[in-house]
C-alpha cells in the first residue's frame, strides 16, 4: 500500500471521532464507538490484523482501561464523599474571600493547584479534583473542565512522578542528562504562556490584562523550580512536583496583592472550611507519604497487576514485540491514593457531623450511576487505539506525516507526539509509541536528537489534556456528561496554540544548535 | 426494551470487558473460532453503544 493512502486510512478514526465530537457534538461514548469500529475495520481489511493480534490487543485494551478507570471512579467517589458532607459548598463560599477575582480563582485552582495535584499523582487526577471545585465556585462547568486542562499540560511530562520522562528514556535509551534539559526548557515556556490562557479561559482578555503580571510570574517561578529541580539537580521524578508546590507557596500571597485585606466580617470561619477541605488536606498527605518515602512506596508497591503478551504481527509484516503492560500497583495507584482519601475524608466528616442517615449508601450509588457512560468511552478509545498501535496504524500516521515533511520535520515532530497523546489520553504511551521513530528520523535527517525528543514529549504532554478520554473524566465529575463535545471544541484552541509555540522553539532549537 | 441508560451503558459495558477479558486465554489456546465469537460480542456491545442517545 502506498504510504499517503496508509496514512489516510489509518487517520480515518480519529477523524470520525474529531468530527463526530467536534462536527456533529456527539458524547464520548458514541463517538469512541464509531471511531472503534472503524479501526477495527480498517486494521482487518488494510492491515492485516488477524484473529490473535485482535484478541491480544483487546485484552491489552482491558487492562489500560482499567489503569484509567480506577483513578476516575476514585476520584468521582472523592468528590460525593465531599459534597454529599456540603465541603464544595463550603469551600466555593469561603474561596472568594481569598480572592473575589474570578481569574485569580482560576489560578489559584485551575492552574496551580491542578499542577500540583499533576506533579503529585496525574493520571486525570487534576481535572477530576478541581472541575468540582471550580462549578462550586460559579464558574460554568465547560470552564469548570477547560481551565484545569489547560492549566495542568505543562506539568505532565514531568508529573506523575516522572512516568512519561521515564518512558521517553526507555523507549530511546538515552539519559537524563541528555533528555531533561530540552523538555524542561520548552515544558517551562509553555507554563510560562499557560497562565495567561487560564486567565482568559475564566475571565476573557480584560482578565489576561489585569492578571498578566501575576501569572507571568507564577509561571515563572513554577517553569523555572521544574527546570531547576529535573536538570539541575537530577531528580526528574520530582520536577512538576516541586514546580507545583512553588506554585502554591507563591501564589497565596500573590492572590491577595493589590487588593485590600478582608475584613474581619469578610473573612470566613476559619474551622469549617479546614474541615471542608481535610479530603484534599488528606489527599495531598497521602500521596506526598505513599508514593515520595520509598519505604511504604516499595512495600505496598509489591502487589501488582502485570501480564505478559506475546509478539503479534500482521499479514503485512508489522511485528509488535512481546512485553508487559505497565504493572498497575494495585496499592500505590493513584486511585488507590484516591480511595484511601476517600475513606478517611468520610470518617473526619462523619465525625464532624456534616452526613445525614444513608449518606453512604447515596454517595455511592451515585458514583457508579454517575460513571458508567464515562467508562464505557474510555473503553472503546483505548481499545481503538490499542488495536491501532498493533495493527500498524498509529506507524504509518507517523512515517506518513515524516515523510511528507522532510526538512520541515522539526515544526512536525511536537504534532506527532500530539497525535499519539491524543489518541491514547496518555503522554507516556505517546512516547513510548513514538520517540524511537522520531529519534531515528532526526539522526537521518542529522537534527539534534534531544532536540526532536524534546519536542516529542512537549507536544505529547500539551495534548494529552485535549484526548477525549481524558475530556471524558473532567466532563464527568463536572457534569458535562453527554456534552464532551462543546469541551474538545473550546479546549482545542488553546491547545493548538500551545502546539504551534512546541513547533516554533523546535524549529528555532534547530536552527540554532544544528 | 430497556428504558434506563444506565442499565444499557452497564449491559455495553459488561459485554464488551468480559468479551475482552476472555479474548486473552482464547489467543493463548490457539482458539481461533472462539477468539471470532468473542470479537462479535465486543462488537455487538459497541453497536449497543451507538444506538444509546
Amino acid at each position: 500500500m502506498p504510504d499517503l493512502t496508509s496514512m489516510l486510512l489509518a487517520s480515518l478514526p480519529i477523524l470520525v471521532i474529531l468530527v463526530l465530537m467536534v462536527g456533529l457534538r456527539w458524547g464520548a461514548a458514541r463517538a469512541g464507538a464509531a471511531g472503534y469500529l472503524t479501526a477495527l475495520a480498517i486494521a482487518i481489511a488494510f492491515f492485516g490484523a488477524g484473529a490473535n493480534l485482535l484478541a491480544f490487543a483487546h485484552a491489552k485494551a482491558l487492562v489500560l482501561t482499567f489503569d484509567v478507570l480506577y483513578i476516575i471512579w476514585a476520584a468521582f467517589l472523592l468528590y460525593r464523599v465531599a459534597d454529599e458532607a456540603g465541603a464544595i459548598k463550603t469551600i466555593g463560599e469561603a474561596l472568594p474571600s481569598l480572592t473575589r477575582d474570578k481569574g485569580m480563582q482560576a489560578i489559584l485552582i485551575g492552574w496551580v493547584f491542578a499542577s500540583f495535584l499533576q506533579g503529585a499523582g496525574g493520571f486525570g487526577v487534576p481535572v477530576a479534583v478541581t472541575s468540582p471545585l471550580l462549578v462550586g465556585l460559579g464558574f460554568s462547568p465547560l470552564a469548570a473542565v477547560v481551565i484545569p486542562s489547560v492549566g495542568h499540560g505543562w506539568a505532565v511530562t514531568f508529573g506523575s512522578l516522572g512516568s512519561s520522562f521515564n518512558a521517553l528514556m526507555s523507549a530511546t535509551g538515552l539519559d537524563s542528562a541528555t533528555l531533561a534539559p530540552g523538555a524542561a526548557l520548552f515544558l517551562g515556556i509553555a507554563a510560562l504562556v499557560t497562565g495567561p490562557m487560564v486567565v482568559h479561559a475564566a475571565d476573557g482578555w480584560g482578565g489576561v490584562r489585569r492578571l498578566f503580571v501575576k501569572a507571568i510570574l507564577i509561571g515563572l517561578v513554577m517553569g523555572s523550580v521544574q527546570y531547576l529541580v529535573a536538570v539541575v539537580a537530577g531528580l526528574w521524578n520530582i520536577g512538576a512536583f516541586m514546580g507545583g508546590l512553588a506554585g502554591l507557596i507563591v501564589s497565596v500571597p500573590l492572590a491577595q496583592w493589590g487588593h485590600p485585606k478582608p475584613t474581619t466580617e469578610e473573612r470566613p470561619a476559619l474551622k469549617p472550611l479546614l474541615t471542608a477541605l481535610s479530603a484534599y488536606f488528606v489527599l495531598v498527605i497521602l500521596t506526598v507519604v505513599i508514593l515520595l518515602i520509598p519505604f511504604i512506596k516499595d512495600t505496598l508497591g509489591q502487589i501488582m497487576i502485570k501480564i505478559s503478551f506475546p509478539e503479534t504481527s500482521t499479514s503485512l509484516g508489522y511485528i509488535t514485540p512481546a512485553g508487559t503492560n505497565r504493572p498497575i500497583r494495585l496499592l500505590t495507584h493513584a486511585g488507590a491514593i484516591l480511595l484511601y482519601a476517600s475513606g478517611i475524608a468520610f470518617l473526619i466528616y462523619k465525625r464532624a457531623g456534616l452526613y445525614a442517615n444513608g449518606a453512604g449508601k447515596r454517595i455511592l450509588s451515585s458514583t457508579v450511576q454517575k460513571v458508567m457512560s464515562s467508562s464505557l468511552s474510555i473503553l472503546e478509545m483505548v481499545a481503538m487505539a490499542v488495536v491501532m498501535e498493533q495493527s500498524g496504524m498509529t506507524e504509518a500516521i507517523a512515517q506518513g506525516l515524516a515523510n511528507a515533511v522532510g526538512g520541515a520535520f522539526p515544526a512536525i515532530a511536537p504534532w506527532i507526539g500530539a497525535i499519539g497523546a491524543f489518541m491514547t489520553g496518555s503522554n507516556t504511551n505517546s512516547n513510548v509509541v513514538f520517540a524511537a521513530l522520531q529519534m531515528r528520523t532526526a539522526q537521518l535527517l542529522a537534527l539534534s536528537v534531544p532536540i526532536i525528543l524534546a519536542a516529542q514529549t512537549a507536544g505529547a504532554a500539551l495534548a494529552s489534556v485535549a484526548a477525549p478520554t481524558k475530556i471524558v473524566v473532567g466532563a464527568s465529575t463536572a457534569g458535562m456528561a453527554g456534552k464532551e463535545g462543546d469541551v474538545l471544541r473550546a479546549l482545542i484552541r488553546y491547545t493548538i496554540i500551545l502546539i504551534l509555540l512546541i513547533s516554533l522553539l523546535t524549529t528555532l532549537a534547530i536552527l540554532v544548535w544544528k | 426494551m430497556f428504558k434506563n441508560k444506565f442499565a444499557l451503558y452497564t449491559i455495553a459495558f459488561l459485554t464488551i470487558s468480559t468479551a475482552s477479558a476472555l479474548l486473552y486465554p482464547a489467543a493463548q489456546s490457539g482458539l481461533t473460532s472462539i477468539i471470532w465469537v468473542l470479537m462479535g460480542l465486543v462488537v455487538a456491545g459497541t453497536i449497543l453503544t451507538l444506538t444509546i442517545k
